[in-house]
């Protein structure tokens, strides 16, 4: 993965003030500099901060993980039972894994094809320099972020009940049922809610990284564009989104990522039901390797890792598959 | 001629009101909905919340749950830690983002792509998991049952995606601004001092992000402060709502309500940083 | 925009601030000061904050050079971080732990007698009625680890609560409850043809399935998923497979609240009059007492049996061995003064726990102690013989289970499969045989491989530690049962 941005088509700007000051950006051009003499030294006391927790908090605690991995142990006392591989082997031969694997990348994947477009629709609306209010709308749909899980849980499970709840009671006088309808008691129905949850929770955070990968769009842009007679929507697909690409992807990639260690919601709002249903994978970890005291925190471990790396696959694959695509419609120039 | 454009687009503007605003605030308000029905919840008594299902009026304006939350949640003793370990850890993330996100996008140097790539890989990893031997770390560090270690800890594992957003903007940023920078005679530091202000909207985006998260988190100041109970915050004195029988929801609500208004401030605050970074930069 | 300098001078004194602030957190309140000792306690009842601060201040107001600091913490959070905390040797004094025996807490070198010379007096014991502290359970090479805080004849689940208020309206009588599987069917079928309520409150989500079914099973069966008798994890067996099929029928009949709910929401619904009957144990007075639902608007009444007559009962365990001396604690003498001080049948804690009627303790005479009257109906039910009986205990008749793993092992994969297997029997409307007969068979093939493997690296142990033939459903296994 790389941070090239793509050429945005090339509107063109009228050459006005040369000064450097005043010159329009033009495409950021992404060749690196090279570090000499005392820079050096900056490079290093720049990348230290972050290189020492990173080390820390983050490379060996996965070291470490790895290490659990292979061993049977519950969290304390010494870590001396190697059982190699079989942890792997115990999640790999379990059909409840892989149930689990299939629900996270459905879920996943419906979460992130539907939270991306419109959390960036209304990052795109409230951005507009005519609308009156932002401040205000920004803030509300902010406003479920800040909720925790377990309490959001709880407001739907009362919201959603067959027997007294708003939903129902809304479709009841709507003529559209007739009895309580559980959602959750059907995998896809409980699924179904537990995306749509999961978008009216999150939104407000895509739509925060779209309104802040939206300002590094210069107003010159748009406004040269606007002499020539671009309107709207030629706007947002010429220039808006191509110049934000280099930050979509990372914000997609968070999406799918952060959608994929879904675990609060499922807890409070599911319970992995019916049956076992709607397991994720972070919920199937939790319940054998947590669920009963000794903990298996090496299971858990190589549970984890395991995950880890399909999800890693899947995302690059994906990721190799659209460069790939991209590139064969240069090569045809579609 | 000029008159008559503006005027023009004026009513543009006002049509496009018009349209657009009905349709967020009826949007808006079912969005808001089950955010309203907690902050109600926290006025109403237990069978109140039950009975009253989705009516956002409290059955009677009960205060006890807040004097509850007040007591048991410890808002009185835990607030200040509270605000110190959101304050420091985001201060932290910040900082370190920011760096390191700035060389990466700006410079080239021998390892480069591999901790990019690193950097990309680890988001992957659930940080909920590793929760033990970051344990084994600050507990090596000497740093347990202190606000040094809290804040270290909570600081530590986010950053990847921070720094992405950073390399992101970084390399938005024309050359040529640098190249300016550089014939003024701005050297790396410098150069960095200029160009950091223009990166509000991220700014904005992890002070917002890492605040919220750290002001809700409970995994760490609680596995932290074993032995230091009152270094503990908020959100581990909201667990004392949930029993080993029973969850005490309406204290919840009450107490998240109060935990709700620094965060909104926070927010309200730093949104004003989303204005056109770049554009304000070249118009100066 | 907000000017630069400004906010660099912003970030700059937090920093310093944080820092100092940061520095400042080790040093200051290290000990209580002085000649007073800090008896530190860690349970999971959030419930009994204030009940533990009280009776913490009294009991440093008798003994003056004491003082109780008494936390509570998030059940699900308290099993994480408890061993972080011995890992790190900063323990509590005391803790509270029912989720692993007296063996396994030895063997993790986590607790200590109760009393710093291991041995305790008789007038300790005496406290207790005869047999409650026996090799295995509570007592370890001639030492005693840990007594029997709640009693276990009434303290439990398989309880029917009726709402006087939904039955007044349907024209039933509270005071005569159903008593039948049948009867249970007509008294539903009333509440919903008179009145707008539901007519069960039954939690249907994950394990809260276990209210509705502890509440049925128990006239049926005596086994919670394992058969002493045979020695087998069960789940298909017929008496089960009729009791599911019999909650599939209240189900399809639309007498359980609809909805997949969980215990906190249908606990409310039967607190709101909107359901007239509830499933659930011993816990509940105080639980409905403190968000405001009294014990004078509802009954307690036994579960109902099959119309063919009970077959079963609910099971007591010696799981009631519940506060632990830390292996960690500096201060066991006053430990020991403090766990004396506490289980005094006449003393402070005894009276203030009752008032709150958090529950009945092993310790006291229940019949004198008790005033709640909701409490006083279940001890009366709980009390009738055959209506909850005491199971074999594996440990007391091969001493080596205490070392085997296989039963823990057994049942720590998938915790949650019977109560899953439930759960999509009842949404999906298959027989529970057929969803159910996975999870049985694999935890008996993790029992009997692990018992095998044990056996063979030396341990005394084999199915035939978990198989009591001679033990009759409706009968207590009592403790001189095992000589045979």
């Amino acid at each position: 993965m790389t941070t090239t941005a793509p050429a945005p088509r090339r509107e063109r700007v009228p050459d006005r003030d040369r000064s450097p000051a005043k010159r329009v950006p033009e495409r950021p051009d992404h060749s690196r500099e090279r570090v000499r003499g005392i820079e050096r030294v900056w490079l290093l006391v720049f990348l230290a901060p972050f290189l020492l927790l990173y080390l820390g908090f983050t490379i060996w605690p996965l070291i470490a993980t790895i290490y659990y991995s292979f061993f049977d142990w519950s969290g304390v006392g010494p870590i001396d039972d190697f059982v190699g591989g079989s942890n792997y082997g115990t999640i790999l031969a379990d059909p409840l894994f892989w149930l689990s694997v299939v629900n996270t990348l459905v879920f996943a994947l419906l979460t992130t094809v539907i939270k991306l477009p419109i959390s960036l629709l209304a990052a795109i609306l409230l951005t507009r320099k005519w609308l009156r209010g932002k401040r205000f709308f920004r803030t509300m749909f902010f406003a479920p972020l800040i909720i925790p899980v377990a309490m959001a849980g709880l407001v739907f499970t009362y919201l959603l009940n067959p027997s007294n709840g708003a939903l129902n009671a809304i479709l009841r006088d709507l003529g559209l049922v007739d009895q309580g309808f559980d959602v959750f008691a059907n995998r896809w129905s409980a699924l179904v809610v537990l995306v749509l949850v999961s978008i009216w929770q999150i939104f407000g955070q895509y739509m925060i990284y779209w309104i802040a990968a939206l300002q590094n769009v210069p107003e010159e842009v748009y406004e040269a564009a606007a002499i020539d007679g671009a309107g709207e929507w030629k706007k947002l697909t010429r220039i808006t989104l191509p110049m934000i690409r280099p930050v979509a992807v990372i914000i997609a990639l968070l999406g799918l990522v952060n959608a994929m260690h879904v675990f609060g919601l499922v807890v409070t709002l599911t319970a992995g039901g019916p049956g076992t249903s709607t397991y994720v994978v972070s919920y199937f970890i939790y319940q054998n390797a947590f669920g009963s005291v000794p903990f298996a925190y090496g299971y858990a471990s190589a549970a984890a890792l395991l995950f880890s790396v399909i999800a890693f696959v899947l995302v690059s694959a994906q990721g190799l598959a659209v460069r790939r695509a991209q590139r064969l419609r240069k090569e045809y120039g579609v | 001629m000029a008159a008559t454009t503006r005027a023009g687009r004026r009513s543009h503007a006002v049509r496009a009101n018009l349209i657009a605003l009905p349709i967020l605030l009826v949007v808006g308000l079912v969005w808001v909905y089950p955010f309203l029905w907690t902050i109600s919840a926290a006025f109403k008594t237990q069978a109140g919340m039950f009975t009253s299902g989705a009516s956002l009026l409290p059955d009677q304006l009960n205060f006890d749950n807040f004097v509850r939350a007040w007591v048991n949640a410890g808002f009185s003793g835990y607030f200040f830690n509270t605000v110190l370990y959101s304050a420091a850890s985001t201060l932290v993330e910040l900082v370190k983002a920011a760096l390191c996100g700035y060389v990466l996008a700006r410079y080239e140097f021998p390892g480069r792509t591999l901790l990019y790539r690193m950097i990309v890989g680890t988001l992957f990893i659930p940080v909920a998991s590793i929760i033990v031997p970051q344990f084994v770390l600050i507990e090596n560090l000497g740093l347990l049952n202190t606000r040094a270690g809290v804040i270290l800890a909570m600081s530590g594992g986010a950053g990847a995606l921070y720094v992405l957003l950073f390399v992101g903007f970084f390399s938005s940023v024309p050359t040529d601004l640098f190249e300016a920078a550089k014939l003024d005679g701005a050297g790396f530091l410098k150069t960095f001092r200029l160009i950091l202000p223009l990166a509000k909207p991220v700014i904005a985006v992890v002070v917002i992000f890492q605040f919220i998260s750290s002001w809700n988190e409970f995994n760490i100041p609680l596995v932290f402060t074993l032995g230091q109970p009152e270094l503990q915050n908020l959100a581990v004195g909201m667990l004392s709502f949930q029993g080993e029988h029973a969850t005490d929801w309406t204290g919840f609500a009450a107490g998240m309500t109060i935990s709700f208004l620094p965060m909104l401030m926070i927010f309200l605050f730093f949104q004003s940083y989303f204005t056109r970074g770049l554009a304000g930069a070249t118009k100066e | 925009m907000i000017p630069r300098s400004r906010l660099t001078a912003v970030m700059a004194t937090t920093a310093m601030a944080s820092l100092l602030v940061a520095a400042c957190g080790t040093s200051s309140n290290q000990s209580g000061g002085g000649s007073q000792t800090t008896l530190r306690i860690w349970d999971f009842s959030a419930e009994q904050v204030n009940f533990h601060k009280d009776i913490g201040a009294q009991f440093t107001k008798e003994h003056p050079d004491i003082k109780i600091d008494w936390r509570s913490i998030t059940q699900s959070e308290y099993m994480k971080t408890l061993p972080l905390a011995f890992q790190s040797n900063q323990a509590p004094d005391m803790f509270y732990w029912n989720a692993l025996g007296l063996s396994q807490l030895t063997d993790q070198k986590w607790i200590r007698p109760l009393n710093p010379s291991g041995t305790i007096p008789a007038d300790f014991t005496k406290r207790w009625p005869e047999g409650s502290f026996l090799e295995g359970i509570n007592m370890q090479d001639g030492k005693t680890y840990g007594f029997p805080f709640s009693e276990n004849l009434y303290w439990g689940s398989g309880y029917m609560f009726l709402n006087k208020k939904v039955f007044q309206e349907a024209g039933l009588d509270v005071n005569s409850p159903p008593k039948t599987w049948t009867d249970l069917k007509n008294a539903c079928a009333q509440i919903k043809s008179k009145t707008k309520a539901q007519c069960i409150a039954a939690p249907t989500k994950g394990v809260d399935m276990q209210r509705i079914w502890y509440g049925l099973i128990g006239s049926v069966s005596t086994d919670e998923f394992f058969d002493y008798k045979t020695g087998k994890f069960d789940l298909t067996e017929p008496a089960q497979t009729k009791t599911f099929a019999f909650i599939q029928e209240l189900n399809k009949a639309g007498y359980l609240a609809p909805g997949t709910n969980d215990k906190n929401f249908s606990r409310q619904q039967f607190a709101a009059d909107q359901a007239g009957i509830m499933f659930d144990g011993t816990w509940l007075p105080s639980v409905w007492a403190s968000q405001g639902f009294s014990s004078d608007k509802y009954v307690v009444a036994p579960r109902v049996n099959p119309d063919s007559g009970q077959t079963g009962a609910a099971g007591r365990k010696y799981d009631n061995n519940k506060y632990w001396v830390s292996s960690q604690t500096k201060h066991p003498d006053a430990m020991w003064t403090f766990i004396q001080w506490m289980t005094d049948p006449n003393g402070y804690f005894v009276k203030q726990y009752y008032k709150s009627a958090f529950g009945t303790l092993a310790y006291v005479d229940n019949q004198k102690m008790v005033t709640d009257p909701a409490l006083r109906q279940i001890m009366e039910i709980g009390g009738k013989p055959g209506y909850r009986v005491q199971l074999p205990v594996p440990l007391l008749k091969c001493p080596d289970i205490a070392k085997s793993k296989a039963y823990v092992n057994a049942v720590a994969k998938s915790p949650d499969g019977e109560w899953e297997a439930m759960g999509e029997a009842l949404t999906s409307g298959q027989p529970l045989e057929s969803v159910g007969a996975a999870i049985a068979k694999q935890r008996q093939t993790a029992l009997e491989e692990g018992l095998k493997q044990e056996a063979a690296s030396g341990l005394k142990v084999s199915m035939d530690c978990y198989t009591f033939p001679d033990w009759e459903y409706t009968k207590d296994f009592t403790s001189d049962m095992y000589r045979n």
